[in-house]
């Protein structure tokens, strides 16, 4: 049987009517979470399954918001499906009628449009199309079909799928449970008439009845034993579980502490190596002084031009120096040849030689006013003046001012700074260098702060973690403590129990030898015949069913090696367990013979996958369900794959041909801008078909506009 | 093959025909119908049983009493 | 005597009123933290740092400008004395006014040997030294501002003064 189709009307988040065409093979349903993938699963299993209530729920808000509308509208889910050359369209649909506070809804109803063969079609309602329904896919076949999340491919959990509800839908060995009832029933009925003929002989009536009495004493204390032990050993095995719980929560918890005081290391790391990333540099230009990164030039230029300055005022005062002293020289020159020095003649003589006016030195008169007389009088200052102490005579000058010392200090003081200058080049680029290295040390950082950011989240997701230690610890103890209560009560039960086997053995032994001695002989015989068809009906029953989990158990390995290329080493086995009065069925990991610990989760869902392709594969092989293969449908199975993980897996359940519906939000990621993508490496997984689940424009606070889309890829 | 004929091939392939009757392969019937006419009483019963499970005819009891008469009546 | 260098920086130095908006959009008007400035999207925490800068632009990449017949001036009112002196989350830098009086000294025509001989006032001299102090700072903010005519901000990164500097003297030859 496949499905082609599956439509959906106005079902929840399926505004209108949207369709899914699907091939054999394997078919993916792309969508990011919460975009529609689950909501699809959700409509399948309404239409095969679905109850009467809340049938308001499943409608599409956005089509009850519609204002310019009033009419009554329908819902609905349809299947198309073929099977043996024949045709069948399943719809499940109801109508909406009013919408003031909410949906009103009619009843739902089911119609099957079938068509066979020969082309002649059919149309049939209700209890005549849920039998199609279930001829075409059978619900004990669903059962095994259809799964929401990871965790429902458990299907063996805690042994809640009995070993005979497998047997009862795919195995032959069903057929074989009848004769182990009858097989017992034939075998009181001889004990019994054998019994009844030695009670009526007087012989040994009364050993034989006491024998009779204690043995059903004993058989009674021994099974309200046994129920005991087993009701003991099951509360044991869920405080066993309980105590590994507890331990994958203080793991958890432990793992939390970890990773919380690596978070908060990250955090602080970040915030130091964000504060040291230079962001001011233009304040840096003023305070590194790298301002001056071009001023050597200019500052030799300085150099020169104070140098030269300072040389021109040398030379300028020296030669005016020179000029000076040249006037002052000449001057005297041109006066006298060589001048008498002061004093010659006496200031006496010169006096007397003034008064009479005359110049008793060259013999001629010398009258006053003539150059004789005035150079006599100059003659006599002269001397007069030599004799007064000196005065400090103001020297004429050049310069006034002397603003060059402070510019020359200036040039000498900055010149001691060039090689400081030259060096600004290089520490601006080790300034960047530097910057650049703290900026990939901080995104390293985030990254790594990131990284431990989801590992917590997940870890929270798994486990509510965050719970009181403390209490976990008293609980822990509590349990413990029952443990080993019950550990020894059981025991002791057990040597109870094995000691009341050994008596009822013994008083049963010897109420044969009495049976054999008194009652009939070929009584005797036909129950001895009879107790052998009874043990050949049992134990020929639990060979089929070994038979049969072997069956499965070899198909999953099969499977399982091929889904789990480059990990796990080991391998799956299935085995019974008898728990209460039923026999469920254990699936461990083995590894090397040994049993395998605490599996991670994707090596989990691996192993459930393995079983449940084989389980189809074994169920398409069953003569009962004439139509050979059935569709599988999962919603996202392999969350804790990722995805690369993802990808072998889709690749090889594309080999095996079956049609396999699988919806997961692997693949679907986001561009730069935000926008959905589907990622490339999506390219390369090998599909039939492939889809992809969008919400048109969200409004996370108005319900009414969401809108899936389906686009084919 | 039948079902009924599978069960019993089935059932009689279990050792304890073979060790405790010493039933040899040769004298194992090939259908239900041959192994209600058995000399051997437990392969008897176990085709008369096959019989009557597939295709009730009988009430549990009467099968039981049919059974018996078979087992009463054949030779050891 | 007061030293020449003395006397110039006591001068508050002016710019074209054409800038006013730019000195608005880069720098801040009263000192603030270099926090507060960014937030502001300023990249000169005061007035006077922006100045300095267009000198030093104008300077390296030869760029000097004069000033139009009766073009305005503006002025932010610290002298030349008051620049670079430390704040709180700041560096002393008063160092730029030794190196722009050196610049001016270099780029100017005075005749300092007239000044020592007392032929020209220093008051003269210093006008002319300011002179060629503005003349840089109108070339480097003409650069500046030409750029951000262009249409983009050019200055979005914290690092966009610093390579403009940088990048002002690579054709010096």
């Amino acid at each position: 049987m496949i499905i082609q189709s599956v439509k959906l009307e106005n079902f929840q988040c399926y505004y209108d009517k949207k369709e899914f065409n699907f091939s054999s093979g394997l078919n993916i349903i792309l969508g990011d979470n919460g975009e529609g993938k689950t909501k699809f699963f959700e409509g399948v299993s309404w239409l095969l399954d679905g109850n009467r209530y809340n049938l308001d729920k499943l409608v599409s808000k956005k089509k009850l918001s519609e204002e310019y509308n009033n009419d009554p509208f329908p819902v609905s889910v349809s299947m198309r499906v073929k099977m043996n050359n024949q045709d069948y369209i399943f719809k499940k649909s109801f109508i909406v009628k009013s919408k003031e506070e909410g949906a009103k809804t009619s009843d739902f109803q089911l119609v099957c449009v079938h068509t066979n063969e020969k082309g002649e079609r059919e149309n049939v309602l209700d209890d005549k199309a849920i039998q199609l329904l279930d001829e075409t896919f059978p619900p004990e076949i669903r059962r095994y079909s259809m799964f929401k999340g990871e965790a429902e491919l458990d299907i063996f959990k805690s042994g809640e799928e009995a070993l005979s509800n497998l047997v009862k839908s795919f195995s032959d060995a069903k057929y074989y449970d009848k004769y182990c009832n009858y097989g017992k029933y034939l075998r009181e009925k001889a004990e019994k008439a054998v019994d009844n003929d030695v009670k009526q002989s007087s012989k040994s009536k009364k050993e034989f009845d006491e024998i009779e009495q204690l043995i059903t004493l004993k058989s009674n204390k021994l099974n309200s034993h046994k129920s005991i032990l087993n009701k003991e050993t099951e509360n044991l095995e869920r405080i066993k579980e309980d105590l590994q719980d507890a331990d994958k929560h203080f793991d958890n918890a432990e793992s939390l502490k970890v990773i919380k005081a690596r978070i908060a290391h990250h955090k602080e790391n970040k915030s130091t190596a964000q504060k040291r990333i230079v962001t001011d540099f233009t304040s840096r230009l003023f305070d590194e002084k790298w301002l001056l990164i071009h001023f050597e030039n200019i500052q030799n230029e300085f150099n020169a031009k104070i140098s030269s300055f300072e040389k021109n005022r040398r030379d300028e005062e020296e030669r005016f120096n020179i000029e000076k002293g040249k006037a002052q020289l000449s001057k005297e020159i041109l006066e006298q040849v060589t001048p008498l020095p002061v004093g010659v003649p006496t200031l006496a003589h010169m006096k007397e030689m003034l008064s009479e006016e005359y110049c008793k030195v060259c013999n001629r008169s010398a009258e006053k006013g003539s150059n004789a007389y005035m150079y006599m009088e100059k003659r006599i200052r002269e001397f007069v003046d030599s004799q007064q102490p000196k005065q400090v005579k103001q020297k004429e000058k050049l310069y006034r001012f002397n603003y060059l010392s402070k510019l020359w200090s200036m040039s000498d003081s900055s010149t001691k700074q060039v090689l400081k200058i030259r060096s600004i080049n290089q520490e601006i680029t080790d300034a960047f260098d530097f910057n650049t290295r703290l900026k990939t040390n901080l995104s390293d950082i985030e990254i790594k702060l990131e990284k431990e950011e989801r590992e917590f989240q997940k870890i929270i997701a798994k486990s509510n973690a965050e719970e009181d230690l403390v209490s976990i610890y008293s609980k822990v103890k509590e349990w413990r403590r029952q443990e080993s209560n019950i550990e020894r009560s059981n025991g002791d039960t057990n040597k109870l129990i094995t000691s009341l086997e050994m008596d009822v053995k013994k008083l049963k032994e010897r109420k044969e030898s009495i049976d054999s001695k008194d009652a009939k002989s070929f009584l005797v015989d036909t129950r001895s015949i009879l107790r052998d068809v009874e043990t050949i009906f049992f134990e020929t029953r639990e060979k089929k069913y070994d038979e049969f989990l072997q069956k499965i158990e070899h198909k999953a390995n099969e499977i399982f090696s091929n889904i789990n290329v480059d990990d796990f080493t080991g391998e799956i086995q299935l085995s019974k367990e008898v728990k209460g009065d039923s026999e469920k069925i254990k699936v461990d990991l083995l590894e090397n013979g040994n049993l395998y610990d605490n599996p991670n989760q994707s090596l989990q869902t691996t192993k459930h996958m393995a079983v449940l392709f084989a389980i189809s594969e074994i169920a398409s092989e069953v003569s009962s369900y004439g139509s050979g293969e059935y569709p599988m449908i999962f919603d996202a199975p392999t969350s804790s794959f990722g995805m690369k993980k993802t990808m072998d897996f889709l690749n090889l359940v594309n080999s095996t041909d079956k049609q396999r519906i699988i919806a997961t939000y692997e693949f679907v990621g986001r561009d730069s801008s935000g926008n959905q993508i589907i990622e490339e490496e999506f390219s390369s997984v090998k599909r039939a078909k492939a889809f992809w689940l969008k919400r048109e424009s969200f409004d996370k606070n108005d319900l009414s506009t969401i809108n899936t889309t389906i686009t084919p890829i | 093959m039948t079902r009924k004929d599978k069960l019993l091939k089935d059932y009689l392939a279990h050792p304890l025909i073979q060790d405790k009757y010493k039933i040899t392969d040769r004298r194992i019937p090939k259908n239900v119908d041959d192994g209600m006419m058995s000399s051997s009483p437990i392969i008897k019963a176990i085709a008369h049983i096959i019989n009557e499970v597939e295709y009730p005819s009988k009430s549990e009891k009467e099968v039981e009493q049919l059974i018996r008469k078979l087992l009463n009546k054949s030779p050891l | 005597m007061d030293s020449l260098f003395d006397e110039w920086r006591r001068v508050i130095p002016q710019y074209s009123v054409r800038f006013k908006d730019l000195f608005a959009s880069l720098a801040n008007k009263y000192t603030a933290t270099s926090e507060k400035v960014s937030s502001l999207g300023k990249h000169f925490e005061v007035q006077y740092e922006l100045y300095t800068y267009a000198f030093f632009l104008g300077l390296y990449s030869k760029t000097r400008v004069k000033f139009s017949a009766g073009e305005k001036k503006w002025n932010f009112s610290n002298p030349i004395e008051t620049w670079g002196s430390r704040r709180t989350t700041r560096k002393d830098y008063k160092y730029i006014q030794d190196y722009m009086f050196m610049a001016v000294i270099t780029k100017s025509d005075v005749d300092l040997l007239a000044l020592e001989k007392g032929d020209i006032e220093s008051k003269e001299i210093v006008k002319q030294l300011i002179n060629v102090l503005e003349e840089y700072v109108y070339g480097g903010l003409t650069i500046i501002s030409e750029k951000m005519e262009d249409g983009l901000n050019p200055f979005l990164t914290s690092d966009s003064f610093l390579q403009l500097l940088v990048k002002s003297g690579i054709d010096d030859k």
